[in-house]
């Protein structure tokens, strides 16, 4: 079973994506801010994080940042979840963010749940 | 024998008219140079009297009359003039004559040495013709100033271009130093000197200036120093031409004006347009922000309405009847044409560096 990190500082967001996830049969881990998504992604090794954007205590930007510059997270892939308006996804298309020099997929909030699941898929298989 | 030798040399030479005169003023003697300037074969002249070599206006002067009381009283007369030929025509002469006086000291009569300097006359003639043309060429210019100076800057011509310049009447500043041309700081300075000193050592000196007028005020002049030096190479004293430049410097000075007014304005423009600039990337700014925090403030209930609802929809909660499950997709098809009008109504972009914000937020 996949391990996904969610961070997300809107307790109701966390909760619901939380249950999606475990409803498809991943096991879930869960930060309410870019600090603590730091520590757990740390800590557990996910096989992917799920990152908000706009958050207080390190930014999903600048969480991403710190755990692409650590060799023991560097590796975990990163899926943008975000309702700023730089993260707005159009179509079948994941949309692009840009962390130093380097892109990730993002789904813009509100997002429809297959679409966030079919990403994840891409990112760690099944 | 020494006679017949010099009687001889005499006859032969052709460049000198060499004849003896008889105390009376007769000629007695003639020679081939003689025959060739003025014509008379010696049959035609002998015993005639010299005055026959006279134009008129020495004749009613009584000229031949007072060379030989000359020639009497000091030995010698010297004369320059023109003598006529047989023909009437005439040449420049110099005439020398000298009375001839035996041992005993009586007169025996007068040698006459003449040479025709009919040529050097024509070439003085002309030389003198051609300085008085120049002369007055430069005496007539009135749009340059042109003068000489002694060696020591003194100044000893004067024209008519000078005087319009510098106000000076020729009699005003004849004499005086060139000097007095230049402004007190030039003085200060040593530039009258300098320039002499220039002229002296590069051959010219050229110089662009204010100077002064009689009445004490300025003009912008163009100035040219020449060293002036005979063939010898001694110095002669220096040629100064000056011209009015004023127009042209207050033309220039005018544009200069225009020109750094035009730079200012510009300056001035571009500073304004760089406030205005800055205020609208502010404003861009603040507009970015505004639209980035709409844009989270409106999507995040939506995202939380649409999936409560899609959880329920979707059966994760437990079956669903079949009227309440129509429903619950009726309001996430709203749900999500509701987040699309918002991503219009807020024109944000699908991909957007990230980078700038975040620098900024940390």
């Amino acid at each position: 079973m996949k391990t996904l990190l969610v961070v997300d500082d809107k307790a109701d967001i966390v909760e619901l994506v939380k249950n999606r996830l475990q409803a498809n049969n991943y096991q879930v881990i869960v930060a309410s801010d870019g600090r603590e998504g730091i520590k757990k992604a740390q800590q557990y090794k996910p096989d992917l994080i799920v990152m908000d954007i706009m958050m207080p205590n390190y930014s999903g930007g600048e969480a991403v940042k710190v755990l692409k510059s650590d060799v023991a997270t560097k590796h975990i892939p990163v899926l943008f979840l975000s309702a700023a308006a730089s993260s707005v996804d159009d179509g079948e298309e994941p949309g692009r963010v840009c962390v130093d020099g380097q892109f990730f997929p993002a789904i813009g909030k509100p997002f429809k749940p297959e679409k966030l699941l079919f990403e994840i898929k891409k990112l760690v298989g099944d | 024998m020494r006679s017949e030798r010099f009687r001889l040399l005499v006859a032969g030479m052709i460049d000198y008219a060499i004849f003896m005169l008889d105390p009376g003023g007769h000629i007695v003697t003639w020679n081939a140079g003689a025959q060739r300037l003025k014509g008379y074969q010696a049959d035609e002249i002998m015993g005639r009297h010299f005055s026959c070599f006279y134009p008129l206006e020495d004749l009613e002067s009584g000229k031949p009359a007072r060379e030989l009381e000359m020639a009497l009283t000091e030995g010698r007369s010297a004369d320059e003039g023109w003598r006529l030929r047989k023909d009437g025509t005439r040449f420049w002469a110099d005439v020398v004559i000298t009375a001839v006086r035996d041992e005993a000291g009586h007169l025996r009569g007068f040698s006459k040495v003449t040479r025709d300097l009919t040529q050097r006359k024509q070439a003085d003639e002309a030389l003198r013709a051609s300085e008085e043309r120049y002369r007055l060429l430069v005496a007539g210019m009135i749009d340059y100033a042109i003068f000489m100076l002694d060696p020591g800057g003194h100044i000893v011509t004067w024209n008519a271009g000078a005087q319009r310049l510098k106000g000076y009447q020729a009699h005003e500043i004849m004499g005086r130093h060139f000097s007095c041309f230049y402004a007190p700081e030039d003085l200060e300075g040593g530039k009258p000197a300098r320039e002499l000193e220039m002229a002296l050592t590069e051959g010219r000196s050229a110089d662009e200036g204010w100077r002064l007028r009689k009445d004490g005020t300025r003009f912008w002049a163009d100035v040219v120093i020449t060293a002036v030096r005979d063939e010898a190479g001694n110095l002669r004293g220096f040629s100064k031409v000056t011209r009015d430049l004023t127009q042209r410097k207050e033309a220039e000075e005018s544009i200069r004006r225009l020109n750094g007014d035009l730079e200012r304005r510009v300056r001035d423009r571009t500073t304004e347009l760089e406030r205005v600039n800055a205020q609208l990337k502010e404003l861009g700014q603040r507009k970015d922000d505004l639209v980035n925090n709409l844009s989270h403030e409106l999507r995040t209930p939506l995202t939380i309405i649409r999936e409560s609802i899609a959880q329920v929809s979707d059966g994760l909660f437990g079956e669903v009847p079949a009227d309440q499950k129509r429903h619950l997709d009726k309001s996430l098809v709203n749900v999500d044409d509701l987040a699309h009008i918002v991503n219009n109504l807020l024109d944000v972009s699908k991909l957007e560096n990230l980078e700038e914000p975040l620098l900024k937020k940390s």
